[in-house]
């Protein structure tokens, strides 16, 4: 993530008033960032013909279409006057880095074996908010290579439980 | 000097006369008078003294010049000879040393040979030493490398049976028990 997004990022965040609308323009957010990753919108952006006042206006009016409220239809405009739109995805991310971290909340992937059960994801969820001590927004994955078991991954750390690892420790004590 | 060589002048001119008076005697074979022998006698002395007047310096500076030749020739003669017994001296000297350097050249070689041989059996040994070395660690590579061939043919092997036994055998129970296991060992890892 670089320092630049996270700087606008924090801007951002440190204008809501309260976790609801933290969480509220965080969705706007990756509303607008989707919308300016969209290959049309880009080309549109990017056009050179387009005068640079001209580009700031039609964000204005994008965002306005978007039903944006009136805090992220400035901070759009804003990143448009400074040129920063291609940014617009790495703000995104971490804007919802910053959310988790202030709400108290981390985001783990959980790939399983097989379709897992509400209680298996349970499970390892209250496994992983333990070692994390904040609460946990899980991704769920399958991948039948696994064989069994799962893999976790919690804020770039691995915790693997799953069979064909196992299997594959045990090549590799045995070549050993 | 002068006067020796005066004197054979006279003693020679008298035997001349007397032969030459004797050989006119005997011509006339009737034999000459005294006055006729003074005669021959005083001629001869002239032409003696004419001789030794106008031939004696000549001849003195001949032989005079000829014995300083000789002296000098045989001067040189015994420097030559003196320069070639030296020279000779010098030579069996040489010859000594020539001999003595031959002596220790010799030796020299004979040493350098014994000590080549000596490093060149060393080496030898130390060679063969070597190979012996560098044969056991090949070969001991070898069976290393062979057991772990061996070993990762059979690893993959079982690796191989262990997944098609996981994919027939494993089901639902299995899955659940492993990630209770699992999530046992989150809870576990999360304790201080």
């Amino acid at each position: 993530m670089s320092g630049l997004a996270t700087r606008y990022a924090r801007a951002l965040a440190d204008l809501a008033a309260d976790p609801a609308q933290l969480e509220g323009w965080g969705a706007e957010l990756e509303r607008l960032a989707a919308l300016a990753a969209d290959p049309q919108a880009r080309t549109f952006f990017e056009a050179p013909e387009l005068s640079h006042q001209a580009r700031i206006e039609a964000v204005g009016r994008i965002a306005e279409r978007l039903g944006l409220s009136f805090p992220l239809r400035s901070f759009a405009v804003v990143l448009a006057r400074h040129r920063r739109l291609g940014e617009l995805r790495a703000i995104a991310m971490a804007y919802r880095e910053l959310t988790d971290l202030r709400l108290g909340r981390a985001r783990a992937t959980l790939t399983f074996a097989f379709a897992p059960g509400d209680e298996q994801v349970a499970r390892v969820v209250e496994g992983l908010a333990a070692i994390a001590r904040r609460t946990i927004i899980p991704t769920v994955k399958v991948d039948g290579t696994l064989l069994g078991g799962v893999v976790a991954e919690l804020e770039g750390k691995t915790y693997d439980g799953s069979l064909a690892t196992m299997i594959a420790e045990a090549e590799r004590r045995l070549t050993k | 000097m002068k006067l020796i060589t005066s004197i054979l002048a006279l003693g020679a001119s008298f035997v001349m006369a007397a032969s030459a008076f004797a050989a006119e005697g005997a011509e006339a074979a009737g034999g000459g008078s005294w006055l006729t022998l003074l005669l021959y006698i005083v001629n001869a002395a002239i032409f003696v003294a004419i001789c030794v007047y106008f031939a004696g310096p000549g001849v003195r500076q001949f032989f005079a010049q000829r014995a300083r030749t000789m002296r000098e020739r045989r001067g040189r003669a015994e420097a030559d000879f003196a320069a070639a017994e030296q020279a000779a001296h010098d030579a069996a000297r040489q010859l000594e040393q020539l001999a003595a350097e031959k002596a220790r050249l010799l030796e020299e070689m004979e040493a350098g040979t014994a000590y080549q041989i000596k490093a060149i059996r060393e080496a030898a040994l130390a060679g063969a030493a070597r190979i012996g070395r560098d044969a056991e660690l090949t070969a001991a590579a070898a069976v290393e490398e062979a057991r772990r061939r061996v070993r990762s043919y059979l690893a993959g092997v079982a690796g191989v049976l262990a997944r098609e036994l996981v994919q027939q055998n494993f089901n639902a129970d299995d899955q659940r028990r492993m990630l209770a296991g699992f999530a046992e060992k989150l809870t576990l890892e999360a304790r201080p």
